[in-house]
């Protein structure tokens, strides 16, 4: 019981269901500073089950509980191809409520953690894949989250780069945040994640 | 606050965005003012008709009144028909374009202030745009007989003795009428009013300005959420009708300025709008043709979305356009029709803009 007090995200049974569900009832803890790898084949439900926790989706069955923020780093990263990266960076911390200098202050903090001060007037829809990867972390440490959610994160970003967000991502688990990765290759779970959930399957294992 | 940011981030994407959304304004008062008007113009001239008129009132005068609209400048061919049927029978074969039926005692039933019931017939809508206006100005005609006549009978009971003598007094009295009116009247000027372009101008102008701010905000939509960004305010607990109020206002926001620089050149061309009742009718109508636009949008879950917004929004103000008598009369629709586009909303729009003209 006192795990589950601590528990920055604690899902029971959830099913999301197109004509037939998706992946058996997923079950799970996870305290702060602990690691959930999501892997399956493409079409199980990883993007979905990570939109359930992020709160975009509903579950059709079951129940999740979450304490504190969640960080989201999407797939397809919904940013505004117009604006620039601050802009979009601003627009982001508009959106989760912080104003004023209050505002400039953390997107400047969150842009030089992810190396996206260097070049953020540019115009995002300008910038390669690894540079718009960049702006999605930055995005993502806005909130200050306790649980962050990875959704192939890693895959448009260079070896070097890559490894300095492992760094940070485990100086970040260290401090207490949790993290949930989404990813098919194994690599990027390395040092971060415990215990793995396979899907349609949805067994949660030891990695 | 999450409202503003979002159409503030909106609005400055869309210049980014299209660029050329700038010079759009520029193009549209290049083919409403310059081109479209000339179009019209020589669309606009009414044909000459060939009539035929079938009279079954006896009385002598009318036949004076039916000479009458042989001095119509518009009338060409001037017949008469001894039945209904013959007259039928000649708008069949494509030997007039119209046929007006007089009924029987038409005359005498002005005269004495009662209802009278002229039929015609046309089969072409673009002979019927200029019937009516014929018609219209015959029927003013008459009643100008009528409120005459009227105002002499009033007058009349007390001056007679006899019903012998009043009755000849009335019939004389109705020839002097007729004739005068005749004199008067020798050669009637229509008034083109059911084609006029300055209305089909007008309501294009306001149609186009609404058109143009409800499929951009559509089409910023339909790339958010193929983009994600829809996803994005999910999470942050913005609600879908508070994104859908911010792109209906983003289509006023770009509608009003565009129906303004149109109706400031319009005035420059000597176009009689008004400025200010254009764009309000321009935003007006850009709010629910949003929400209709919106709605393709959403309909669709793919990478395809903003080409299929784009497609149906410009099928449907094709449609509109159709439907609001662009390319067709629109008096000959059904008034469920009608009241079922938004372009015929702005058609009465323009009305009341061109009614508020400088």
């Amino acid at each position: 019981m006192a795990e589950r007090m601590e528990a920055v995200l604690t899902a029971e049974g959830i099913v999301k269901k197109r004509k037939v569900p998706l992946f058996r009832p997923v079950s799970f803890s996870l305290a702060p500073g602990e690691g959930l790898a999501v892997r399956g084949p493409n079409g199980c439900g990883k993007t979905t089950l990570l939109d359930i926790f992020a709160g975009i989706l509903a579950a059709d069955e079951g129940s999740f509980s979450r304490q504190g923020k969640a960080g989201y780093v999407m797939q397809s990263d919904g940013f505004q191809e117009q604006l620039s990266c601050r802009d979009n960076l601003l627009f982001e911390a508009a959106m989760l409520g912080l104003t004023g200098a209050a505002a400039g202050r953390r997107v400047e903090e969150c842009a030089t953690l992810c190396g996206v001060q260097t070049y953020w007037d540019k115009r995002l829809g300008k910038c390669s894949a690894g540079m718009r990867a960049r702006v999605g972390f930055a995005a993502a440490f806005l909130g200050e989250p306790k649980v962050l959610l990875l959704d192939e994160a890693f895959g448009s970003l260079d070896e070097e780069t890559a490894a300095a967000f492992h760094a940070l991502l485990a100086y970040e688990k260290a401090r207490g945040l949790a993290l949930v990765i989404v990813s098919h290759a194994p690599e990027d779970f390395a040092g971060l994640c415990e215990r793995v959930l396979t899907l349609p399957g949805s067994a949660v294992s030891p990695l | 606050m999450k409202f503003l940011r979002l159409l503030l981030s909106d609005a400055k994407s869309a210049l980014l965005r299209y660029p050329v959304i700038l010079l759009f304004p520029v193009f549209v008062a290049v083919m409403v003012y310059l081109l479209l008007p000339k179009g019209l113009t020589e669309k606009g001239e009414l044909p000459k008709l060939n009539v035929t008129v079938v009279n079954q009132d006896d009385a002598k005068n009318t036949a004076l009144l039916v000479g009458l609209a042989d001095n119509i400048e518009l009338v060409d061919q001037f017949t008469e028909a001894e039945t209904t049927e013959a007259a039928v029978a000649m708008l069949k074969a494509g030997e007039t374009d119209l046929v007006v039926e007089l009924p029987k005692k038409m005359l005498r039933n002005i005269i004495r202030g009662n209802e009278v019931t002229i039929t015609v017939r046309a089969e072409d809508p673009l002979i019927g745009t200029v019937a009516e206006a014929v018609i219209g100005e015959l029927a003013n005609t008459l009643n100008g007989v009528q409120r005459t006549s009227m105002a002499y009978y009033d007058l009349s009971p007390l001056r007679f003795e006899t019903k012998a003598e009043a009755d000849e007094a009335d019939e004389a009295f109705d020839e002097t009428l007729i004739r005068a009116v005749i004199v008067r009247k020798a050669n009637i000027t229509v008034v083109r009013t059911a084609t006029a372009y300055e209305i089909q101008l007008t309501a294009l102008l306001i149609f186009l300005s609404a058109a143009m701010g409800a499929v951009y905000a559509a089409m910023a939509a339909a790339r958010q959420y193929r983009d994600g960004l829809m996803r994005r305010l999910k999470m942050h607990r913005v609600a879908l009708p508070l994104v859908w109020a911010e792109k209906c206002l983003l289509a006023v926001l770009v509608s009003l300025p565009l129906s303004l620089l149109l109706g400031l050149g319009a005035l420059a061309v000597g176009f009689p709008v008004s400025v200010l009742h254009a764009a309000l009718s321009a935003a007006a109508l850009a709010v629910p043709l949003a929400a209709v636009f919106l709605l393709f949008a959403v309909s669709r879950k793919d990478a395809a979305r903003p080409a299929h917004t784009m497609l149906a929004a410009l099928t449907l103000c094709l449609l509109c356009l159709f439907l609001g008598g662009g390319f067709y009369p629109d008096f000959k629709m059904d008034v469920s029709l009608r009241l079922m586009n938004p372009a015929w909303l702005a058609h009465l729009l323009s009305e009341w803009s061109l009614a508020a003209g400088v």
